[in-house]
């Protein structure tokens, strides 16, 4: 660490002496305000609040909530839920249950805050996040998001004498065989994502899931698993070839966990797939909810996120060092789609009964 | 043994803690299981609170979590792989277990106890660490697999982990120590003289095997399967890290439970899962102690 | 495959016995030929089993102190901010330098800079991550013997020494979690103790109805096994008490089967996932479900090292009742 840390001092040393310097340290202004809510609410409340999924390996959690503990002294336990499952949870225990905040994909959030389980709150910088990306009441907001691609275990294709895959259509060749692997869409938010990308690429719309599906149906022959659980590991260690999820997560493994892992833009392209939050109707720390969501919108948690390969919904705590290692290996961001939240609100559930249908029972 | 009144107050705490974490939870479990899901609620016309949540009255009440078993093909694909999986890692985990419980009861030798100690390693390790121990082993990248790949050039069991096949292998190791401290136990009742009786008497070795010794142990054989079968059917751990399509029923119950809404479907699928484990486990037990009975 | 003679040497070599099999007294080789190849059998399926049993604990216990990738990399858990610590703070030096004086603990050394090929790092890095979970799991198999002790005890001697009414459905009712699949206890005490959801009692419960059955078992036996109704009726007759009779004729008696009851309950509850799983809140995680997370989240050297530290706790307890358990162990192994 301490070398790390000289390292990457003197780095920027010589990139602020040559005049390079682009890591623009962004103020946060408002920090002396925060503080104090956050002392308050520490004295009201202790120093342990409950998020639900919140998976150390997913968007960098782990980084963020250590961060957080460790800086201000407050815990956030992992919790290995995943976007359906949390909201499944939260529609099923209402007044009984242990959440402060919840965390999904966006298209999820909206969904679960019209079941009622949010409570309206604007955290602070709320006036930066993009309209598109937040309810108009504060009842859910994203706070950051990816782009579907397929992480690539180069190890574990080269031990078979296999190419990178460049294409959707790539996957389908059988010398893929067992290597393919995305995780249960019922269950995870990015899963489902990663399938309607599939959907979006190959010609489908929001309207009409008939390409993915027959796509999905096709791939079943070559896929290891769908994951209850996030295979941000196995896929790491190479038990994975073929990962389809958010371009991020493959980015931290490549660059902060050293894995011969490569990000592949898939040739017809994919799309974005934002994440949001939401304070949970029956928190039964509020206080603390509300200050540990509006340091998720500050620079620092942002610039957490931007660092480590995730694109902050506050664009302009973006750094320009992360984005330039988020080249991926094929393909290019130009092929990103743009499909809205409220686009997929209403074919999420028909697409995900689809496939609970026509692949996972069939 | 005497009637008194201090027996019922000594075994009432016991019996007191039973009925109210057992008991009762399952009666109320039976009862939450004719509550129509979330999911049928939000499609029908149920009252809702202002607070979002559902009033059901009784004569709302329906059968349809517990026809579920029969009317969905795949939580029945997850009764039938269950109840197969169980039956045939019992069969096999006995077969496997019959020679070391054998050799506890008739030999002696050198680090037995030890030997024995061993055998009850996997009694205590939860389906999730057998689960992890199959993909170390024969994963895709797992140590058999990179072990061979190396010394020969093949990478043999790749992938098996993800298998059937590896899934029986992960239960049956689970079932290492049931089978092995079940038969021994049975194996030391047995009328030994009857044997070598047999044997002296001229009998040849498969009649003896088929007249005297299998007889002798079916009861044993039965009465381990009473444990297996049970320890098997609710295992979910195996099936959860392993399986990709295929379900187990306690495997189906969590995924009611955590990825749908239908808490109450997942509480009927426990009451039949529980009804036939239980089931099954009393009726090969009675008579695997009939049979003792009739054989000492 | 084997030879007569070849598989005679393994048998013997497994077993430890030069002599033929004990019973038979007649030497001839046509009666001595289908025992050999019945031992092995016997020695075949007992390597069999503990290469089956071993082999991956000794991956495990490698696997827990090795630095190599061989079975692929791992993620580390603080990553991703080092620029927010060092380049961003570092500007606003003073001001803000409480973020990039931080005490990482084991998160500041990345996995990728061990030094040499072995390292206790990833124990460190359990005991710090997952440490808070072991001692959940220690307390509650701590209170799980309290309790089973108290119940066991008085339950079974009332089951051994009297009568009453309803006796047999008792019996079967002690009996019956042993068959009750894990989940469905989990999903019956949710619905019904919804309330405690989140504290461990409801926990504490599940671990309870699993252990519970074996010291029962173990009690019972053991009173059942010499004539103890008629030992303590004989002591009631000359006088004695019942503070008495507990102190010097039934606590004495029981001290070997409630000493391998505990160890056997000691191990079941630190083992018990089916139940806990659903039954666990993040505040309230388990052993076993914090083993769960670490393979879903941690390296294979972290969750190899985890796994370890299950088995140091829990392989010395079944090895020790195996030591001193004799007669109490052979009936225990389920129902």
């Amino acid at each position: 660490m301490k070398r790390a840390k000289t390292i990457s001092r003197l780095v920027l040393g010589m990139l602020l002496a040559f005049g390079f310097a682009d890591v623009q340290a962004q103020e946060w202004k408002e920090k002396g305000e925060w503080l104090k809510k956050l002392e308050a609410a520490k004295k009201a409340e202790g120093n342990r609040m409950i998020q639900y999924d919140a998976q150390p390996n997913y968007a960098n959690w782990g980084g963020v909530t250590l961060f957080f503990k460790k800086t201000y002294g407050i815990d956030i336990p992992p919790d290995m839920k995943g976007s359906s499952a949390t909201m499944a949870a939260l529609v099923k225990e209402r007044s009984s249950t242990v959440a402060d905040v919840a965390y999904y994909n966006s298209v999820i959030a909206a969904q679960a805050a019209a079941k009622g389980v949010h409570q309206a709150y604007k955290p602070m910088g709320w006036d930066k996040i993009p309209a598109d990306n937040k309810d108009p009441d504060g009842k859910w907001f994203s706070v950051h998001q990816g782009v579907i691609a397929f992480i690539v275990n180069t190890d574990a294709l080269k031990k078979k004498n296999l190419a990178v895959p460049q294409c959707w259509a790539d996957l389908l060749k059988p010398e893929y065989k067992g290597l393919v692997a995305y995780d249960d869409p019922t269950v995870h938010g990015t899963a489902w994502e990663s399938i309607f990308a599939a959907n979006i690429a190959l010609g489908g719309s929001t309207k009409d899931v008939k390409p993915g599906v027959e796509y999905l149906k096709k791939l079943d022959a070559n896929i290891l698993r769908y994951s209850r659980d996030t295979s941000y590991n196995p896929s790491l260690r190479g038990e994975i070839g073929i990962w389809l999820n958010a371009d991020g997560n493959g980015y931290k493994m490549k660059h902060e966990d050293g894995g011969p892992i490569e990000v592949v833009i898939p040739c017809e392209g994919t799309i974005g797939t934002p994440l949001g939050m939401g304070l949970v109707t029956w928190a039964k720390r509020p206080l603390l909810a509300k200050a540990y969501l509006d340091w998720l919108f500050s620079p620092e948690a942002q610039g957490i996120w931007a660092d480590s390969f995730w694109q902050p919904i506050i664009s302009e705590y973006a750094t320009e060092s992360a984005k330039k290692k988020m080249k991926p290996l094929h393909g290019s961001y130009d092929k990103v789609k743009s499909v809205s939240i409220l686009e997929k609100q209403d074919i999420i559930d028909p697409y995900k009964q689809a496939w609970l249908k026509e692949i996972k029972r069939n | 043994m005497m009637r008194h009144w201090l027996g019922a107050l000594y075994i009432m705490p016991l019996t007191v803690f039973f009925v109210a974490v057992m008991v009762y939870p399952f009666f109320n479990m039976v009862f939450q299981g004719f509550i129509p899901s979330q999911a049928m609620l939000e499609a029908g016309s149920a009252m809702s609170t202002a607070d979002g949540e559902y009033i059901v009255t009784w004569d709302e009440l329906t059968l349809a979590n517990y026809l579920s078993v029969f009317t969905d093909d795949h939580i029945r694909s997850g009764l039938t792989l269950s109840l197969a999986i169980s039956v045939i890692v019992s069969f096999v985990s006995i077969f496997l277990c019959i020679g070391p419980a054998w050799l506890l009861v008739r030999k002696e030798f050198p680090g037995k106890r030890m030997f024995r100690a061993i055998l009850t390693v996997p009694m205590a390790f939860s389906g999730i660490i057998i689960g992890f121990l199959a993909v170390i082993m024969i994963g895709r990248i797992g140590a058999i697999p990179l072990i061979t790949d190396w010394l020969f050039g093949i990478p043999v069991a790749e992938a098996l982990a993800y298998s059937l096949t590896g899934l029986g292998i992960a239960y049956i190791w689970f079932q290492i120590p049931r089978a092995t401290l079940n038969l021994e136990s049975a194996i030391r009742k047995f009328d030994w003289d009857l044997e070598s009786a047999a044997r002296s008497l001229g009998a040849s070795p498969f009649q003896t095997v088929r007249y005297v010794l299998l007889p002798l142990l079916t009861p044993a054989i039965v009465s381990t399967m009473a444990v297996t079968f049970a320890v098997s059917m609710g295992s979910f751990g195996v099936a959860l890290l392993l399986l990709k399509k295929a379900t187990v029923l306690p495997l189906e119950i969590y995924t009611q439970m955590y990825s749908t809404l239908a808490f109450e479907l997942s509480a009927a699928l426990s009451v039949q899962l529980a009804v036939v484990t239980v089931g099954v486990n009393y009726f090969l037990r009675r008579y695997g102690e009939r049979h003792y009975a009739f054989a000492s | 495959m084997h030879s007569p003679r070849d598989g005679q040497g393994v048998a013997a070599a497994a077993a430890g016995v030069a002599h033929p099999a004990l019973g038979v007294a007649t030497p001839a080789a046509k009666t001595r030929r289908p025992i050999s190849l019945w031992l092995v059998f016997c020695a075949l399926s007992s390597l069999l089993l503990l290469f089956m049993i071993i082999a991956p604990l000794i991956v495990c216990l490698w696997g827990s102190f090795t630095t190599l990738k061989v079975m692929g990399a791992g993620s580390e858990r603080g990553a991703g901010w080092e620029q927010v610590t060092t380049s961003r703070d570092e500007e606003k030096a003073e001001s803000q330098s409480a973020a990039a004086s931080v005490d990482l603990g084991v998160f500041a050394k990345g996995a990728r800079n061990i030094a040499g090929s072995v390292t206790t790092f990833w124990y460190q890095y359990v005991w710090e991550v997952y440490g808070g979970t072991l001692h959940l799991s220690l307390m509650l198999a701590v209170i799980s013997i309290c309790i089973c002790i108290v119940l066991g005890v008085l339950g079974g001697y009332a089951l051994v020494r009297y009568t009453f009414f309803g006796k047999n459905l008792i019996e079967e009712m002690i009996l019956l979690p042993l068959s009750l699949p894990g989940i469905a206890v989990a999903v019956a005490l949710i619905e019904t103790y919804g309330v405690l959801r989140g504290s461990w009692v409801i926990i504490l419960f599940g671990h309870l109805l699993y252990t519970l059955p074996f010291m029962m078992q173990s009690v019972t036996n053991t009173l059942r096994s010499f004539d103890f109704v008629t030992l303590e009726q004989a002591a009631s007759s000359m006088g004695a008490g019942p503070w008495q009779r507990l102190r010097y004729i039934l606590l004495p008696n029981l001290k070997h089967a409630i000493i391998v009851g505990s160890l056997l309950v000691f191990a079941i509850s630190l083992g018990e996932f089916n139940a806990s799983f659903l039954l666990n809140t993040p505040f309230n995680q388990t052993f076993p479900a914090a083993l769960y997370d670490s393979y879903t989240n941690d390296s294979f050297q972290v969750s190899s090292a985890a796994t370890c530290i299950f088995m140091f706790i829990v392989i010395p307890a079944l090895m020790a009742m195996q030591l001193i358990g004799g007669k109490e162990m052979r009936d225990i192994g389920g129902a």
